[in-house]
């Protein structure tokens, strides 16, 4: 062996005999840097695991791997969380799409180029009472009378409970003058020869009903929808975390709007419905009581008072039956043979739920109550009316049927993905209202019509009121004659020629690529290929576009490291002051080994030997360790807390894998770290004078 | 015959505080090869300050320490030290050996600091060593199995297994029993003569210095009478 | 939309008072506005059409063209969109505290209670509502004025302490000769300009019911002083204060005029 080795041989015999015979520090030492080791292994598996799931809940839901759109935005794009004003931002638009879309999709790595674009409109809602009016009114101009009767029925119903609910209100409200007016009103449509002859309900008792009865029923407030537009075909191919619940699918060459599963169940369900829902997920998920928890029991003082919502939506069979079940189920009424009041106080007994009954109640309700209300008010096959304030300034108000209710796998439960509806993209560009050549040219030729000179603010006063014309003129008499009727545009048609999505007005697209570890490479080709071509645009990596979300990752991932930095530094500091007391009580061998001839830098070597090989054993042992844990948690899942973590998680659960390039190269810099971390102990050891080799032992 | 080691006007003077205090205060003298010379004197009269500029561990404030001819006092520490490997030999009160390794380990550590013998070399170097010192049988032990006697043995083969010009002795029997120490004075005086290597002891032992063949007493830093016995 | 209704309340009769003046009197301003508010207010029926053009700083504009109908009576009133082809038929009727929009396209009817914002803006009922300036200002000359080759009373309004009025301060300049606002200006509480308007014609009519003439503006012109660029500009035509049929202002009225 040459002496090198033998150095070698004689460093690492001398540090492990040393090691051992101090056999308790170096334990802490090692339990210290294995602890940092096993932190560092997990936090950064854990890293990777999660920039993966979140990557595939952005990606694979709505963003794509980039997303390109106008040159010209004066807002960036935020395809989560909504930016802006009222969460419309403004990225302008394409105003055609298709030379984009060609030009992209000769790059060798794009998949796939899907138009889209995000936007936010109103769906109006009347309370129970405007709905079963309008019924009314179609029916007396369907003139079947049957069906007018019934509907009569269904009317005369609402208002006894109508009755009920301002007898409740005469103690609580304030204004007795309106109140009183209220109940006289009342009084007359309740009056049977009001509604009795079907045939004599003409237009003054139905205007009656809507303006002056209708109101009494409450207000509903107005539900925003969120939603994207988009070539549906194209859609469905690239995004594989779309997930249909119910309905059927948009297809090709249709009209219409896939809602939120998570829109739906929180804004359009029956609120009783709603209520039992929340209790039952806290109690659930959460373990909690409804004794013990706030929230619970908030939720189920609400639950009592929401009886309306059940009665409003039954008609009078159904009512009875429901009376007779409730009595049957041991909650009999109190006093009064009069159904509505009867059955009001019957459910008010139902609604009121303890940790004794609430799961019974619970399953009762969706068995015997649920079938017989309108649980959703919107469901599959259904048309819904959606307003929106378009782009060009005026109102536009659009019917769109319902197809389906859909979530997005993994993001069922959360807030920031599972709200957009999904319309395809003709409906879209109607709703968005682009003001187009056509329409600018109408209103030039109204101008022109009405006679109307453009003044400014600057001159108003002189042009207007400069000129010799008179300020005053007097009316010519004209006959009054009858005003033509005025020709309505046509609604718009519920399908179209699918070839009209392969070009025109989109706001923005994703586009996937084959390969996403060259993302940035291939954004930079594309903007090149696109200037190229005179086209110019914005595109932006899915993290970019994703606004807050798409940065939650490197939030994360930050907080982290910086933990991970701090617990580092700790241990530092730790393994640097053991060493520097373990070297007080190694005096005399350093001063000896320096007396006979050893450098300062076999005493380092020495020491990074002793510290090498700790943290070697350490962070070997840490990983393991941390390896177990990973497989562990992988096999159970680690569940989400709440909703952000879901997101984060793509899913309910992350399952954790092991990653080797974690694992191979953490504890090697581990080692390297805390042998480094002793250089300075280390120099200071080999400060020892050799003069100190006649030091006593201690 | 040259001096194996020259002390010319040497001055040791350590701060202590705001004060200093003068180790050593104007120290000529010469020691010539083959000697078996014993420093001694009062405590704190600077003996041990004297062996370390000899042992070069540490360097005159002013004045000039010759080994062998040549100047240590502008050494730097790693021509100090390497000088202490190849030219000098150490052996302290308390056996200083290192624990964790064998008697031929302890013996064999200096070769292995130099770095340029080979096994069969050093395991020749040792082996003629412990022989000498009659250690050849316990040479898989560690100190702890050892008697005081057999530690210092093992410390005197240590100091000698590089052949070095001079050997340092500091107070090398006060922790042996007079019979040990006696064998291990005859010892060293025996390769004293066979190998011509200068021994220089720090002493207060009667016996040591009966055997010393030139005492140097020293009191308050200054040299009181070198006189051969 | 704001504008058009808001402005619909000085579409109703003004008086005819003929007098020339100068500097005026503490009891003539009370007088003048006195007549400004009964000018303002209006005995019977009206119908016109309405040309509303509004544009934006951005350079964006819209216009539309509608049928406008008011029985005082019942405190009824209706809008019937005409121009452009896409707004064609659709409606407002508002019906005590209700207001109902029609979607003719739809066949769809929706109701909002006047609590909620009349599409989709801040107009209040205020504005649709009689002028009071004689009950909610206190009125003070500021001086003799030309606005362009008309000579005018220029009056401060002050709000009277108390009261929750649309604009806390208002300034009017009125012609001396017809006595017909030309110019008014809105003010916040801070001394801000909010917004001018200017009533270049008007014209004069003979109103049946209420048996006396009736000024009506032909051209209103708006500025809006905080954000400078937005314009709108009402054209109003075919003023008719006939007595209405009875059977409009209701629903199938309405639906009735569009196909």
């Amino acid at each position: 062996m040459s002496s090198q080795l033998g150095q070698l041989r004689l460093i690492s015999s001398v540090a492990l005999r040393n090691l051992w015979l101090d056999r308790f520090r170096t334990t802490i030492i090692g339990a210290l840097i294995a602890f940092g080791a096993f932190l560092a292994v997990i936090g950064l598996s854990l890293l990777n695991d999660v920039r993966a799931s979140m990557r595939a809940s952005i990606t694979q839901s709505v963003a794509g791997d980039l997303q390109i759109y106008s040159a010209n935005a004066k807002d960036s794009l935020t395809l989560f969380g909504g930016g802006g004003f009222m969460g419309r931002a403004d990225i302008g638009n394409l105003p055609d799409f298709a030379p984009y879309r060609d030009e992209i999709l000769r790059h060798p790595n794009v998949a796939a180029f899907v138009p889209m674009g995000l936007d936010m409109a109103v769906l109006a809602r009347g309370n129970e009472l405007d709905d079963s009016l309008d019924a009314l009114r179609s029916a007396i101009k369907g003139k079947d009378s049957a069906i007018i009767a019934g509907r009569v029925e269904q009317v005369r119903f609402q208002l006894e409970q109508v009755g009920l609910e301002l007898t409740a209100r005469r103690q609580l409200s304030a204004d007795q003058a309106e109140l009183e007016q209220q109940e006289r009103d009342l009084k007359v449509a309740a009056a049977p020869e009001f509604l009795q002859d079907v045939s004599k309900i003409g237009e003054e008792k139905l205007q009656f009903l809507e303006t002056r009865i209708a109101p009494l029923s409450g207000e509903k407030l107005p539900t925003y929808i969120q939603y994207f537009g988009t070539d549906i075909a194209a859609y469905l191919a690239n995004f594989p975390k779309f997930h249909l619940i119910e309905g059927t699918l948009l297809g090709p060459g249709e009209r219409g709007i896939m809602l939120s599963r998570k829109v739906r169940d929180e804004q359009l369900k029956n609120s009783v419905a709603k209520i039992f829902d929340k209790i039952h997920k806290r109690l659930t998920k959460r373990n909690q009581s409804i004794a013990g928890d706030d929230e619970c029991r908030r939720f189920a003082s609400d639950l009592k008072k929401q009886y309306q919502q059940i009665l409003s939506y039954l008609d009078r069979a159904d009512a009875e039956e429901l009376s007779r079940k409730l009595t049957d189920l041991g909650i009999a009424a109190v006093g009064g043979d009069e159904l509505v009041q009867r059955l009001s106080h019957q459910l008010t007994m139902f609604l009121t739920v303890d940790d004794s009954n609430f799961e019974q109640r619970y399953s009762w309700f969706y068995a015997n109550i649920a079938p017989k209300i309108r649980l959703y008010e919107v469901s599959p096959g259904q048309t819904i009316t959606v307003r929106s304030y378009t782009r060009s300034g005026y109102i536009k108000t659009l019917p769109l049927k319902v197809y389906g209710i859909y979530n997005f796998d993994g993001l069922e439960d959360s807030d920031l993905a599972g709200v957009l509806s999904i319309m395809d993209l003709v409906s879209f560009r109607e709703l968005y209202g682009q003001m187009t050549e056509a329409s600018r040219r109408e209103l030039d030729v109204m101008r022109a019509q009405v006679g109307i000179k453009d003044v400014s603010a600057e001159n108003a006063e002189t042009d207007l009121f400069g000129s010799e014309r008179p300020a005053t003129t007097v009316a010519a008499n004209d006959k009054k004659e009858a005003a033509e009727p005025l020709s309505v545009k046509p609604r718009l048609a519920d399908q179209f020629d699918p070839q009209e999505v392969q070009r025109g007005l989109a706001l923005n697209a994703a586009i996937k690529l084959k390969d996403s570890g060259k993302e940035e490479r291939t954004q930079q080709e594309l903007l090149a290929a696109l200037e190229n071509r005179g086209l110019k645009a914005n595109i932006v990596g899915w993290q970019k576009a994703s606004g807050i979300v798409g940065q939650l990752v490197n939030i994360v991932g930050g907080t982290l490291l910086f933990a991970l930095a701090i617990i580092f530094l700790v241990a530092f500091v730790i393994v640097n002051n053991s060493i520097i007391v373990g070297t007080l009580n190694r005096t005399r061998e350093i001063g000896t080994m320096r007396a006979i001839g050893a450098q300062r830098s076999f005493i380092v070597n020495l020491f990074l030997a002793e510290t090498g090989i700790t943290g070697f054993f350490g962070a070997i042992s840490g990983t393991a360790l941390a390896v177990l844990v990973i497989i562990l948690a992988g096999r159970l899942g680690i569940p989400a807390g709440n909703d952000i973590v879901t997101f984060i998680f793509s899913g309910p659960r992350l399952y954790p894998r092991v990653h080797w390039t974690v694992v191979t190269t953490a504890p090697i810099l581990i080692t390297i770290v805390a042998t480094l971390a002793s250089v300075y102990a280390a120099r200071h050891a080999a400060k020892i004078q050799p003069a100190d080799a006649t030091q006593e032992k201690e | 015959m040259t001096a194996v080691v020259r002390i010319s006007s040497v001055e040791k003077i350590y701060p202590l505080g705001k004060t200093q205090v003068h180790a050593l205060s104007g120290i000529d003298m010469d020691i010539q090869e083959g000697e078996f010379t014993t420093i001694a004197g009062p405590s704190g009269c600077g003996k041990s300050t004297l062996l370390n500029l000899i042992g070069c561990m540490d360097v005159p404030t002013s004045g000039e320490v010759y080994i062998e001819g040549l100047p240590i006092a502008k050494l730097s520490d790693r021509e100090l030290t390497k000088l202490r490997l190849e030219k000098l030999g150490f052996i302290f009160q308390s056996f200083n050996l290192i624990p964790v390794l064998t008697v031929f380990q302890n013996v064999e550590f200096p070769l292995l600091l130099q770095g340029r013998f080979s096994r069969a070399e050093r395991q020749q170097k040792v082996t003629a060593l412990l022989a000498e010192v009659d250690l050849t049988a316990q040479q898989g032990q560690r100190s702890s199995e050892l008697s005081g006697g057999q530690r210092q043995r093992v410390a005197i083969a240590r100091a000698l297994v590089t052949g070095p010009r001079i050997v340092l002795a500091d107070e090398p029997t006060a922790n042996l029993d007079s019979a040990t120490g006696e064998r291990i004075i005859e010892l060293m005086k025996t390769i004293n003569r066979t190998h011509k290597t200068t021994f220089i002891f720090s002493t207060h032992d009667p016996q040591v210095m009966r055997q010393a063949g030139r005492i140097i007493r020293l009191k308050d830093g200054k040299v009181v009478t070198g006189q051969d016995s | 939309m704001t504008k058009i209704l808001g402005s619909l309340s000085i579409l109703f009769s003004l008086l005819s008072f003929a007098q020339v003046g100068t500097a005026l009197t503490d009891k003539e301003v009370k007088e003048l506005v006195t007549l400004i508010d009964a000018r303002q207010r209006n005995v019977g029926d009206y119908a016109s059409i309405v040309f509303i053009d509004q544009k934006s700083k951005d350079g964006s504009s819209k216009a539309f063209e509608a049928r406008v109908y008011r029985r005082d009576g019942d405190d009824k009133w209706m809008i019937l969109f005409a121009k452009p082809k896409a707004e064609a038929g659709k409606g407002y009727l508002r019906l005590e505290k209700n207001l109902f929009l029609y979607e003719p396209a739809l066949g769809k009817w929706e109701r909002q209670t006047e609590r909620a914002s009349i599409a989709g803006t801040n107009s209040r009922r205020d504005d649709f509502d009689q002028s009071r300036l004689a009950q909610e200002y206190e009125a003070v000359f500021v001086a003799d004025e030309s606005l362009g080759r008309f000579k005018v009373y220029h009056l401060k309004l002050t709000a009277k302490p108390g009261l929750e009025v649309a604009s806390p301060v208002l300034e009017i300049w009125i012609d001396q000769n017809e006595k017909n606002v030309m110019k008014r200006q809105e003010f916040a509480l801070s001394g801000k300009l909010l917004r001018t308007s200017y009533y270049p014609s008007w014209e004069k009519m003979f109103s049946k019911s209420k048996g006396a003439e009736v000024y009506v503006p032909k051209e209103i012109r708006v500025f809006d002083e905080v954000e400078k660029g937005n314009a709108t500009t009402v054209a109003l035509r075919d003023v008719k204060l006939d007595a209405l049929d009875v059977n409009m202002f209701t629903k199938a009225w309405l639906e009735s005029q569009s196909r």
